[in-house]
């Protein structure tokens, strides 16, 4: 057997041929080279996901990150209103597995004040995708429903407005809309300052001292309990610049509950609510005629010693009231109406209505507050109403503008619009001059003669030198008035011989008690508020009760005249 | 000779790799601190938000109306009033401190809390042997001329301190009004400023300190 071997035909390839397959391994290395590539950088692009992804995931730093609404402090550093991350607890009804009805019972024992088992029960098999249960919820209250073990029940972090003295001075701070945007007072004032994320890592100072404010609120509200009162304002005013250091409206509202309060107590008595101020107004009056120099002699007398007709009209004095003829600081001391309607007679109208604009009477009152009333300015000046206007009647403003009157009557004469953020010393408004120097020493002796020996005498604080004004009017109701209404006011300022501080207190009809006589006149409900308040922030506020010190009054003391064995003047 | 040029070439490629593997760890090393410090940054947000909730909750649970309502129940504290502030260093020197407690004029220390109400003390500005200071920050420069200054160990809610001599009629007097309400403990209430810490807790901080120093060293 022959084998025949061929000899293969050598394959020698072209050097054409061995470039070719040459480049062609070069092209699929190149192809491998790319893919490794794109592996690697597809790792290193999916490593840069997750560490960015994981450091947004973070849910505290989330929350950190971001910047609530700024705060607001008042005068002092103290916090009136911050922004806090709450839990919420809501639920997903449609996600709900367990039964609802043992988890509203539950739900309800957990959380009284969100509604009954019923209300949960509705809310757990309602049709909704989403419903809160509470929005603002207690780490211990979280973790106690998180042990009900209802995967339906979620809770998240929210950033949520706070106001930790909870009723204080809620009016003048307000309160904020579900949506986060202030809905009155000073959050609505300032909200874009507040949200601006420039500024809100600043806090906001406010001139109120929260010091002031709660005892104000607190001697307030007692007496608006022991009085039974409808509604009740105080102010306590720095008089040389105008700030508010404590603004009182009662009744109050939670701002942090605001859903729980009706119109009444939302609305701010300081400057929402215009009252006929009653004989408040007679310093004003007083003040007008000695600074226009219709009376230059305080022992000018008038004649008080029966009612006064005028056209239909008669003025009268209250029943225990002297009947003779008084002088300029007697008829402040009881409070004449008689008298004063004399005095203003000689005034006139256009000179009264030139004092009455220059306090800003005629305006809605000066202060950063959006919630302000009109005041009622009287449509046509005839000469009763001339009168009736200097005892305070027939003239209705709100208890701020009494204020801002007063510290311009005490202050030497500047009248200064009222504001609610804190002056920095030496930066204080302007103002306009209202009455002369020397009329105002002669004020701020009659308004401490008129606590001295006067209708004010339960209003004095020992030491601090008070001296104010009480009012009583008749409460205005439509078509005239209500005589078994009144409102009782005290406007006051201390320390009289440099006076510093106006306090003001306003009840709305309150009603006489057994410790009163019955009586329900300011001289025995609104001078004690506004007496117990100085005594009590007086030394907080930086003015040193003394004993040994007062303002001088010498030259008023020998044109006082009583009667022997007559009764101490009851007040109106 | 061709085999050292080789070499030269790998030498190269290693040395390059050396130096940007060099350059490459300072980033990695830059990176990884910048992290850590955006962690304890993000730390040190958490921490703060965490004392301003604290603080949030204090100042809730602690607000006036509260304080207000502790005090008419237990402390019975009420404002000072005339006769409690010394107008010259002199009278200030005349106080006697070292009365023991519960003599005739004995001094006592209590935080300047609201009252109720100004309550039986409206009564103690007629008596002589009633002194008190009252000490209050720097913040008041009002005040600066009359009071004089003494360090008092300063509470931070209260900014003012007296220094209370009640004469015992009246300290009587006002103990049995208010064991009536509530039970008072006057003498511990108005001692509270005497002495902050007890001598257990700061004996219990200065080892601490010591123990911490040696460690350092």
């Amino acid at each position: 057997m022959t084998v025949l071997v061929a000899r293969p035909v050598s394959e020698r390839r072209t050097a054409g041929q061995r470039h070719a397959l040459v480049a062609t391994a070069h092209t699929r290395l190149m192809m491998l080279m790319f893919l490794f590539g794109a592996v690697v950088l597809l790792v290193i692009g999916r490593l840069g996901m997750l560490a960015v992804q994981t450091s947004m995931a973070d849910p505290q730093a989330r929350v950190a990150a971001i910047a609530g609404r700024g705060d607001i402090v008042d005068r002092n550093g103290a916090p009136l209103a911050r922004t806090i991350d709450a839990w919420t607890i809501a639920v997903h009804p449609k996600k709900l597995i367990g039964d609802p009805t043992d988890i509203a019972s539950k739900l309800a024992a957990l959380m009284p004040e969100g509604g009954d088992q019923a209300h949960y029960y509705a809310v757990l098999t309602s049709n909704r995708n989403f419903a809160y249960l509470q929005r603002r919820a207690s780490p211990a209250l979280v973790e106690q429903v998180n042990a009900i073990g209802e995967p339906g029940i979620v809770f998240d972090r929210e950033t949520q407005r706070l106001y930790p003295q909870s009723t204080m001075a809620s009016h003048a701070l307000g309160f904020l809309s579900t949506d986060g945007h202030g809905m009155s007072g000073m959050e609505r004032v300032l909200d874009d300052r507040l949200t601006n994320p420039a500024l809100n890592g600043t806090p906001v100072a406010l001139s109120l001292d929260t010091r002031v404010q709660a005892a104000m609120d607190s001697e307030l509200s007692r007496a608006l309990n022991t009085f039974s009162a409808r509604a009740a304002a105080g102010i306590v005013l720095d008089v040389h610049t105008g700030e508010v250091i404590a603004m009182t409206s009662l009744p109050v509202f939670n701002p942090n509950r605001v859903g729980m309060a009706g119109t009444e107590e939302l609305r701010n008595s300081v400057t929402q609510s215009v009252y006929e101020l009653g004989s408040t107004f007679k310093p004003i009056a007083m003040a007008t005629a000695i600074d226009t120099g219709v009376v230059t002699n305080m022992a000018r007398r008038f004649d008080a010693t029966h009612p006064l007709q005028v056209g239909r009209y008669t003025i009268h004095d209250e029943r225990g009231d002297p009947k003779r003829w008084l002088n300029i600081p007697e008829t402040l001391i009881y409070s004449s109406n008689v008298a004063t309607s004399r005095v203003a007679d000689e005034v006139g109208a256009a000179r009264m209505q030139t004092m009455f604009r220059k306090l800003g009477f005629d305006t809605r009152p000066d202060i950063e507050l959006r919630e302000k009333a009109r005041p009622l300015w009287p449509k046509y000046w005839a000469r009763t109403t001339v009168m009736t206007t200097a005892f305070g009647h027939g003239i209705a403003v709100t208890p701020l503008h009494l204020a801002s009157a007063y510290a311009a009557l005490v202050n030497g004469g500047t009248w200064r619009p009222a504001t609610l953020l804190k002056v920095e010393p030496g930066h204080a408004a302007k103002g306009r001059r209202v009455i002369s120097e020397a009329t105002s020493a002669r004020m701020r002796q009659m308004l401490r003669l008129i606590v001295l020996r006067g209708t004010g005498r339960k209003g004095e604080a020992p030491g601090y030198r008070v001296g104010g004004k009480t009012g009583t009017a008749e409460a205005a109701v439509a078509g005239g008035y209500d005589r078994s209404r009144n409102v009782a006011t005290f406007a006051a300022a201390f320390p009289m011989d440099a006076p510093r501080y106006v306090v003001l207190a306003m009840l709305d009809s309150p009603q006489g008690t057994k410790e009163t006589g019955g009586w329900k006149t300011a001289a025995w409900n609104a001078a004690p508020v506004v007496g117990r308040t100085i005594s009590r922030v007086g030394s907080m506020l930086g003015v040193i009760p003394d004993n040994n010190r007062d303002i001088d009054v010498s030259d008023l003391t020998p044109l006082l005249w009583q009667e022997p064995g007559a009764k101490q003047p009851t007040g109106q | 000779m061709t085999a050292a040029y080789r070499l030269r070439g790998v030498g190269w490629f290693g040395g390059c790799v050396v130096v940007v593997l060099g350059f490459y760890l300072v980033s990695l090393q830059v990176a990884a601190e910048r992290k850590k410090l955006e962690t304890v940054n993000g730390q040190i947000r958490i921490a703060e938000r965490d004392i301003r909730a604290l603080e949030t909750e204090f100042d809730t649970r602690g607000n006036l109306a509260q304080l207000e309502r502790w005090n008419g129940d237990t402390l019975a504290l009420s404002a000072p009033v005339a006769g409690q502030f010394v107008t010259s260093e002199s009278a200030l020197a005349a106080i006697d401190v070292s009365q023991p407690i519960g003599g005739a004029a004995d001094t006592r220390m209590a935080s300047l809390l609201v009252p109720s109400m100004p309550v039986a003390l409206a009564q103690t500005t007629a008596q002589p042997q009633v002194m008190a200071v009252a000490v209050k920050t720097a913040a008041n420069a009002a005040l600066k001329p009359t009071v004089i200054r003494a360090s008092v160990a300063p509470s931070r809610a209260a900014e003012a301190a007296i220094v209370r001599a009640l004469p015992q009629r009246v300290a009587d007097k006002l103990n049995e009004k208010m064991a009536a309400v509530a039970k008072v403990r006057p003498q511990a209430v108005a001692m509270l400023d005497d002495k902050l810490l007890s001598d257990n807790t700061l004996g219990d901080i200065l080892s601490g300190a010591r123990a911490e120093a040696r460690r350092r060293r």
